[in-house]
């Protein structure tokens, strides 16, 4: 059975999305500090919600992210306050799909959707590499198959 | 070896699509205000900018499609700076469908759709603008085997059934975002004009009920005579190709739509025969297909209508796997069956009988609404229960390695054939009645993206534990 995590590079890209996404409330909420002192309080929240999230969080649900591959499916396990296990047995599987933002992209990472009937796993970003040769192996497996 | 296609220059105007009411018509207006009157309001250098912006993005994303055809899969590739790849197994394809309007007829284009059982419930999975030359080279890769037989029907039975499966709810839906669209193009109220005139008409029609009803009556048969001109236009033209693994089904007048399927990606044969189409002794037969088309309860015709005889043997010819030979659970004969079948139009009938005279007493104003409508309601019990008389005789479920249900799904007769393998669950339900009597209602639920169920009443239960002990192994150790 081969098992892995998410790379580091995986980290650092969805610390800075988080980064990103936090900025916009605390820089509005600061700059709102100028109409009322009290503005600040909103803004202290938020850079506190965020360095939670990017310091504490997204450290410990990537590394606690697993991908198992034992015969014939994928078993994906993560989650820091709720534990979810997917599994997906290959023979379910109808397509797979990579997508690759900008961001991740420069980092040479793609994030990959299996897609059964009515359900979907993601798995976030890995190596774009390690991403098409996953999904080249499922045309391959069907060609075994049939 | 793997066979790449572009996509047709057309998609550009497909992926703008979105924003054509919010910036493309009011640009186009913008711009032939300031052709006429050479004064300009509104935003539109702004406009232009952002119009200039949507179309490069789209020209782009256009211009990276890309569709990789192997030898077990199929890649789709598409977008620059938010890039997804798709890779498809053949296996995993139910379904490929090629329509033409007008517009792509012009431009040598078609709207290519690639439909798997993953996508998301009634919305097509992979969507996109190919050359025509291309769409068939694709369809030749994807779905195989070259047309050994063609069947053509008539225009009379497409008119047939379109007469006969039109109903004003379709009407609406299909009539009332085309009257929004237009109304909000030219400037104008049209909901409001159609009212007006539907009024004017009710109120110089003098019968013996109220102008309300009249207009009631008038707006369902508008809808319903919107539904018939739709179905007419969009089946027109019904042709079915045939060959050992595939069918490939071709329909539509100004949409040319071209579905094809192998044989073994369809979940459900169904026949159906609506209240109109039992009056002419017709039926149609559908396929049940994982991820067709672009709502949840579209389904490819196969024999658009014919008699009970000629449909089955195309069932049998066109899906030799799905004919059962099972032995029939049915429900028992009798009058104690019949009165069964027969309560619940018994118990809306007193109900409905009830209502409408407590509120003739209530609003004496009302009378002659409050008798057209009761009127209406009998009409529709009385049928409700001429149906459950006949499904109490025909009414039936065979279980073996195909297997096929009999029953009704409203008021429509409906009749499932599937192999064993496409039944996702069997449900029974009891009541307290069931329980005297010892029978069951028994559902099936189809295993694919539309979820298709039919549910059997009043079966023998011990008859239908034995069949699926018999049948799928399952042993019961606990009682119901």
């Amino acid at each position: 059975m081969e098992y892995g995590h998410c790379p580091a590079q995986t980290v650092r890209l969805w610390q800075i999305r988080a980064a990103i996404f936090f900025a916009v409330p605390v820089i509005l909420f600061a700059a709102l500090a100028a109409v009322s002192f009290w503005f600040l309080l909103p803004a202290a929240g938020f850079l506190a919600l965020a360095a939670g999230v990017i310091f504490w969080y997204f450290p410990r649900f990537f590394s606690e992210f697993t991908i198992r591959l034992p015969q014939g499916a994928i078993v994906v396990e993560y989650g820091v306050f709720l534990r979810t296990t997917h599994i997906m047995p290959f023979s379910k599987l109808v397509y797979a799909q990579s997508i690759a933002t900008p961001l991740a992209a420069r980092r040479g990472l793609a994030a990959m959707g299996l897609k059964a009937a009515r359900s979907t796993v993601w798995i976030p970003e890995l190596a774009e590499g390690d991403v098409q040769a996953f999904i080249a192996a499922i045309g391959q497996e069907e060609s075994h198959e049939t | 070896m793997k066979h790449e296609f572009r996509a047709h220059p057309l998609m550009v105007f497909r992926l703008i699509r979105p924003f054509w009411f919010v910036l493309v018509l009011p640009l186009v207006k913008g711009l032939v205000q300031y052709l006429i009157s050479r004064r300009v309001t509104g935003v539109l250098g702004l406009e232009i900018a952002a119009f200039l912006l949507i179309s490069a993005v789209a020209g782009l994303r256009c211009a990276s499609f890309r569709l990789l055809c192997g030898e077990n899969s199929v890649t789709v590739r598409m977008g620059v700076l938010f890039r997804t790849c798709s890779v498809i197994p053949l296996s995993g394809i139910s379904s490929v469908r090629a329509v033409t309007g007008p517009i792509d007829a012009l431009c040598r284009a078609v709207t290519y759709q690639i439909n798997t059982e993953a996508g998301k419930r009634g919305k097509t999975d992979f969507s996109f603008e190919l050359s025509r030359k291309d769409s068939e080279l694709v369809s030749g890769w994807l779905i195989g085997a070259k047309t050994q037989k063609k069947l053509r029907f008539s225009a009379v039975r497409v008119a047939a059934m379109a007469a006969t499966t039109s109903s004003a709810v379709t009407g609406m839906i299909v009539a009332v975002p085309i009257i929004n669209k237009a109304g909000k193009l030219l400037g104008l109220a049209l909901e409001r004009m159609v009212f007006d005139e539907i009024n004017h008409v009710s109120e110089q029609t003098k019968t013996l009920f109220p102008p309300i009803v009249n207009a009631i009556t008038l707006l369902f048969l508008l809808a319903y005579g919107v539904s018939f001109l739709y179905l007419f236009v969009k089946n027109l033209r019904f042709e079915l190709l045939l060959n050992p693994h595939a069918i490939e089904v071709r329909s539509g007048l100004i949409w040319r739509r071209r579905a094809a399927f192998r044989k073994d990606s369809v979940n459900v044969v169904k026949i159906e025969q609506t209240p109109l189409m039992r009056l002419f002794d017709r039926y149609v037969m559908k396929a049940g297909v994982g991820g067709y088309g672009d709502t949840r309860a579209e389904t490819p015709v196969i024999v658009p209508s014919g008699r009970r005889g000629e449909i089955m043997l195309q069932a049998r010819t066109l899906f030799p796997g799905f004919e059962s030979h099972g032995r029939p659970i049915r429900a028992a004969r009798g009058k104690a069956t019949r009165r069964r079948f027969l309560f619940p139009s018994r118990l809306y009938g007193l109900l409905l009988a009830f209502v409408s005279a407590v509120t003739a007493l209530i609003f004496p104003d009302f009378g002659r609404l409050i008798l057209f409508l009761f009127l209406v309601g009998s009409a529709v019990l009385v049928y409700a229960g001429y149906l459950g008389v006949y499904i109490s005789r025909f009414g039936r479920v065979k279980l073996g390695e195909a297997c096929s249900f009999r029953g009704t799904k409203g008021f429509r007769v409906c009749e499932m054939l599937c192999p064993k393998e496409k039944i996702g669950e069997l449900k029974i339900t009891r009541i307290a009645p069931d329980r005297k009597y010892g029978t069951c209602n028994f559902t099936v639920v189809i295993r694919s993206e539309a979820a298709d169920s039919l549910t059997v009443r009043h079966l023998p239960l011990e008859t239908v534990k034995s069949e699926i002990e018999k049948n799928f192994g399952i042993e019961w150790s606990f009682d119901l």
